[in-house]
């Protein structure tokens, strides 16, 4: 086989890669809630129990979370009213807190843009603190503490937000909420 | 003499049933603009489709770019035709039977089948992205029933096939 071939082959791969997680995520997206749903309004209850449902629903929720390409997940995107969300900080994997507390919030805070998985093509700015400590349980009951800098800081702002039913429209500035719901508003397009 | 001019309406006027009327300067500028468009328009006659901005992909959408049913669709109907192959078997079972059905139907094993129907009562509102109803906190009814499915059980069978 020559290596003009080998090449050929190898772009037909990255072709079919690409096909896929683009299936993969249209697939996720399809299960992740979006703007509208009421659910994405509504405060998440405690977790009280930590059986094998809620690791069950840990592991499908880091799943939707890899295959959607997103950075974080929060129970009520899912349509789950429980307080826990999993998160990518950093490039250690995913993490998962269960019933999440703020343990220390930094007064320095950094506006910087932000998307959102329930938010199809909307990306506005929003001012988090630059530094947090969150406390909390892992999926198997275990006390758990992140400190978490910069965009792992507000990776988990915004997943906290979402289990309190508040969105990125609610923190960004007047203009940007106009221009993020005039995008999300159902509209007639030419084809 | 209102009433007199209302009188001398003809039907189709009342129904409204007729072509566009200049009726002002303005809706006149407005079917010269048109008319001057169709020419060269192709898209003037024909419905303009109408697509959700936002990505909300429903089980057609999903349908139309996998080219198959969604799994959760698989998956109930699979549970139906499970539901169905106990039904046959049970119906055999219970048409031969002699002896105690009761401790038939508690001994009956439905562990295949109940296990898809666990699958679905936890997936199924996810997958589906069930809507819920912020005032009782729970997903909506599906066909004015819940979502979940009661694992089958002696009880099932008894109230199909009951002991003699």
């Amino acid at each position: 086989m020559s290596e003009h071939d080998h090449e050929h082959d190898h772009v037909h791969e990255e072709d079919a890669a690409e096909q896929e997680a683009d299936v993969r995520r249209r697939f996720a997206l399809a299960q992740i809630r979006q703007y509208g749903d009421v659910v994405l309004r509504m405060k998440a209850n405690e977790v009280e129990d930590f059986d094998d449902d809620l690791r069950r629903l840990v592991e499908r929720m880091t799943a939707l979370m890899h295959d959607a390409q997103g950075v974080g997940l929060a129970a009520t995107q899912v349509g789950v009213l429980r307080r826990l969300f999993v998160f990518e900080p950093d490039e250690e994997g995913p993490r998962v807190i269960v019933n999440p507390v703020v343990a220390e919030r930094s007064d320095e805070t950094e506006p910087d843009d932000e998307g959102c998985l329930s938010l199809q093509g909307v990306k506005v700015p929003v001012e988090r603190a630059t530094r947090l400590v969150l406390e909390g349980k892992d999926e198997n009951g275990e006390d758990v503490r992140y400190e978490l800098e910069g965009y792992g800081a507000r990776i988990a702002q915004h997943e906290l937000d979402h289990l309190d039913g508040v969105l990125i429209l609610d923190r960004t500035d007047d203009e940007h909420r106009k221009e993020a719901l005039a995008t999300l508003r159902p509209r007639a397009v030419l084809r | 003499m209102a009433e007199m001019s209302r009188a001398r309406r003809r039907p189709e006027e009342l129904l409204g049933e007729w072509g566009v009327r200049d009726v002002t300067p303005q809706s006149q500028r407005e079917r010269r603009l048109v008319e001057a468009d169709r020419g060269i328009n192709p898209l003037v006659g024909n419905a303009l489709p109408r697509r959700i901005r936002a990505f909300r992909a429903d089980a057609a959408n999903y349908l139309a770019s996998m080219g198959g049913p969604l799994p959760y669709m698989q998956r109930l109907r699979q549970i139906e035709a499970m539901e169905e192959a106990h039904e046959r078997r049970l119906a055999e079972a219970y048409a031969a039977n002699r002896g105690d059905w009761r401790a038939v139907a508690e001994r009956w094993d439905f562990e295949d089948v109940n296990e898809l129907i666990d699958k679905h009562n936890r997936w199924f509102p996810m997958e589906a992205r069930l809507p819920m109803d912020p005032k009782t906190r729970d997903f909506v009814k599906v066909g004015g029933k819940s979502y979940r499915r009661d694992p089958l059980d002696a009880a099932w069978i008894l109230e199909r096939f009951p002991a003699r």
